[in-house]
């Protein structure tokens, strides 16, 4: 389905904006953009098509991390030389996951268990199980691993490991190597920026998720940026990615304007609602919460699929 | 019309058939409209910042 067929009920706009308001306070409370929630949920809960969710989420996300950079840029944590060649990487990912999922939109039907489906829902239902799995599990064990740590049960540290990978990207010499002043690395092959810009852009572009979920730890742990300047240049990174992603999925007709306010209107309030309460509670609990959080959404995104399966 | 409306209207056109050419007013604002309301919502969150002499959203840190 695309943007002209699909027509927003005047009076669920309200009720969007307060969607956006809660996936909005959960993503600030828990740090994180909340986009791989949004696409899901919309899809769950309000039956936006997901060509749809994915377009106008890529438009919410690029209002919300614009607000972020401006203020990360009054603070100086983005590394703006790195963002720049990132981008390239990133902008050609975006543009194959949208090119893979305008090629869903077009597949039409296939038969699953005597019934028939769309291969664009079916494809993105497991695409997201899957990817919410890996968040949820990765979420939880890293909290529990922490609070384990808290009470001296493990010696070993994640940052330790983390920090020989990052020396191990380094001594990669794949010409043209670059250095990154902002970001304390004296030479770095530009190919491993471009491989991390590229896989991110590509969930962007098919998921409509911003990526900070991997790029953040890849900032820090494979480049090894401080993790000051990962997260500021992570959001300008978003900014850029995510305006290319809606201006994409504009030419294929999968924004939808209307929806696309609403949920910037929640988002960004409810960003800074959540962030706030954050310091109420304790780092590893937060992410462990974060983590259960994404199995809900598995669950959610299983029912959807099966009652599809089962009553057409 | 209301802006709703507008805005709904300019994706009427859109079209599922493969070579759909969108409308180029439909793209532009679809850029524009978030990173209008971004660039406004990051201003006006600096503004508040300073005028109350708080940091919003400090729980980010952990």
């Amino acid at each position: 389905m695309s943007v002209g067929e699909f027509v927003l009920a005047a009076d669920a706009f309200p009720y969007l904006a307060l969607f956006g308001l809660v996936i909005g306070a959960l993503g600030g409370f828990f740090g994180v953009g909340g986009g791989f929630l949004m696409v899901p949920m919309l899809n769950a809960v309000f039956g936006v098509p997901y060509n749809i969710a994915v377009g106008s989420d890529l438009g919410q996300m690029c209002g919300m991390s614009t607000a972020a950079t401006v203020r990360h840029m009054r603070f100086g944590n983005i590394d703006f030389k790195l963002g720049a060649l990132m981008i390239v990487g990133t902008a050609s990912g975006v543009e194959l996951g949208a090119q893979m999922l305008e090629l869903l939109k077009h597949v039409g039907n296939v038969s699953l268990l005597g019934r028939e489906i769309d291969t664009l829902s079916l494809v993105m239902s497991l695409l997201y199980s899957v990817l919410l799995v890996f968040m949820g599990q990765a979420m939880v064990r890293e909290s529990l691993r922490t609070m384990r740590r808290a009470a001296g049960q493990v010696q070993l540290t994640a940052e330790a490991t983390s920090s020989s990978a990052a020396l191990r990207v380094r001594t990669l010499k794949l010409w043209p190597m670059v250095s990154l002043p902002a970001s304390g690395i004296e030479s770095i092959s530009l190919w491993v920026i471009l491989a991390v810009g590229f896989f991110t852009g590509l969930l962007s572009g098919m998921l409509g998720v911003g990526g900070g979920f991997i790029r953040m730890p890849a900032l820090v742990y494979i480049l090894g940026c401080p993790t000051v300047v990962a997260v500021g240049t992570d959001l300008f990174e978003i900014m850029f990615s995510s305006a290319y992603g809606v201006m994409t999925h504009a030419f294929k007709g999968n924004v939808h304007l209307p929806l696309v306010l609403a949920l910037l209107i929640g988002t960004t309030v409810g960003a800074q609602i959540g962030a706030s309460y954050t310091r109420k509670a304790g780092g590893p609990w937060v992410r462990f919460g974060f983590g259960c959080l994404a199995f809900v959404g598995v669950l959610m995104v299983t029912v959807k699929l099966v009652l599809k399966l089962t009553h057409g | 019309m209301d802006f709703l409306g507008w805005l709904q209207s300019l994706g009427k056109d859109a079209s599922p058939a493969p070579g759909f050419q969108a409308r180029p007013l439909y793209v532009l604002v679809s850029v524009a409209l978030p990173v209008t309301v971004g660039l406004g919502m990051g201003f006006i969150l600096r503004l508040v910042e300073r005028i109350l002499g708080v940091e919003l959203g400090k729980g980010r840190a952990h």
